[in-house]
């Protein structure tokens, strides 16, 4: 009688030494960096971590559409005052949500990590590296669009 | 003798009874299946494969070796080649529970959830109640991310043997994901007591104890959920107060927010700070 519970369904080992981050570490850069610094962070650790690529391109497709979401936050704010504390607060609740839903999404294989029972890595140095250089890349987007209306 | 010091988890003495062995006891099928599982417990797992490997080929294949090599396997991360000595075990008697175990085990390392529940319902359905099975059940539902289910399972598991370590850790980790922070510190105490050295587990008993202390009482909801969504919340609360027209409560609330968020900053340290002194570090 064929089993097909005991049929091999494991394609390939974990290199015990890479080392994903926290989940709940990413929300803070989401929360100083934004929606491209999280995506950044949050599609690398993904990979780390073995999540299939389907759901590592729904990461990426959520950013995408959390950067859609801050543009037109910011053309709907976009008044005579410059950028306003409304604005601030809206594109970084928008970059937060968008890291709970990238979060979600890599959970799974974060259980299966914890169960393994190595370390996580360290978020500090990449993760100041991608706050830096997501605020600026989202800055410079907001800027076109800007020059562009 | 080697099989007790083991049995009551001292694998370090099993090695050295296995050191005095001399002739042919060194090749009996007893000396490398307890070899490997000491050098297994003490993650020298490397070294646990080669013996392993050893013995299977002296011996032939034989299930507690077989279980204890494809243990080593999945904890040194070669996981195909892990469930390849599962399957190789299981062919010989595929309902063998701490073989379904064994392989559930490694589909979770895989992120194979589901296929490991199955594989525990059916060990489940071959042996009694047992703490391996609630433990193992236990494990999938956190996998699965159902931390309600760890509870009950890992509950179940400590009813069946209080003193069980991995039971104990199991429910002081469901613990405190399901926000019952005190009994949570006591199972994780507990367990990393009778494992002095685990040292992920002296860390995680050293973090409920701090989130135990009477100062972290307000910062709750920052272990319960995640800190983000509840700052979103705070968020909305000012904003939407202001959009009511309601502007001095709105700014009442922010600065009440604002203090909280000082205190969330400054109190962990020194509570963390306070428990090291006080444990050393």
């Amino acid at each position: 009688m064929p089993d097909d519970l005991l049929r091999p369904t494991i394609g390939v080992g974990v290199d015990l030494s890479v080392r994903p981050c926290r989940l709940m570490s990413q929300t803070y850069v989401a929360f100083f960096g934004g929606v491209i610094a999280v995506t950044a962070v949050a599609f690398l650790n993904a990979r780390r971590l073995g999540v299939e690529p389907v759901k590592r391109r729904l990461i990426l497709l959520a950013g995408g559409i959390g950067l859609i979401a801050v543009i037109a936050v910011f053309v709907l704010f976009d008044g005579d005052q410059g950028i306003t504390s409304g604005l601030r607060v809206s594109t970084r609740v928008l970059a937060v949500v968008c890291c709970l839903v990238q979060v979600r999404l890599q959970r799974p294989m974060d259980r299966a990590f914890q169960l393994r029972g190595t370390d996580y890595g360290s978020l500090w140095w990449p993760g100041i590296a991608a706050v830096i250089g997501g605020a600026v890349a989202e800055a410079l987007i907001l800027l076109l669009v800007a020059v562009a209306l | 003798m080697a099989g007790h010091w083991l049995q009551i988890g001292r694998p370090e003495r099993t090695l050295d009874e296995l050191q005095g062995l001399s002739g042919d006891a060194t090749l009996d099928y007893r000396a490398y299946l307890f070899r490997g599982a000491a050098l297994h417990a003490l993650d020298r797992n490397a070294e646990a494969i080669d013996v392993l490997r050893d013995g299977l080929a002296h011996h032939g294949p034989f299930l507690p070796m077989l279980h204890v090599l494809g243990s080593s396997l999945r904890s040194e991360g070669l996981l195909p080649e892990a469930e390849a000595v599962f399957l190789q075990g299981l062919s010989l008697d595929p309902n063998d529970p701490d073989l379904l175990i064994g392989y559930a085990h490694v589909c979770l390392a895989a992120g194979q959830a589901q296929k490991a529940g199955a594989l525990v319902e059916r060990a489940a359905s071959h042996a009694p109640e047992s703490v391996a099975v609630s433990a193992a059940r236990a494990q999938v539902a956190f996998a699965l991310g159902q931390d309600r289910d760890m509870h009950r399972h890992s509950s179940e598991a400590l009813s069946y043997d209080p003193e069980n370590p991995q039971a104990r850790a199991l429910h002081g980790t469901a613990s405190m994901l399901t926000g019952d922070a005190r009994s949570g510190y006591a199972s994780l105490r507990s367990a990393a007591a009778a494992q002095p050295g685990d040292a992920d587990l002296r860390d995680a008993a050293r973090a409920a104890r701090l989130v135990n202390h009477p100062l972290m009482l307000p910062l709750r909801p920052f272990a319960r959920f995640n800190p983000m969504v509840v700052w979103i919340g705070a968020v909305a609360i000012i904003y939407g107060l202001r959009i009511a027209g309601l502007g001095t409560l709105s700014f009442a609330f922010a600065m009440i927010w604002l203090v909280f968020c000082v205190y969330s900053w400054v109190v962990p340290p020194l509570v963390r700070r306070l428990i090291n002194r006080k444990w050393g570090s």
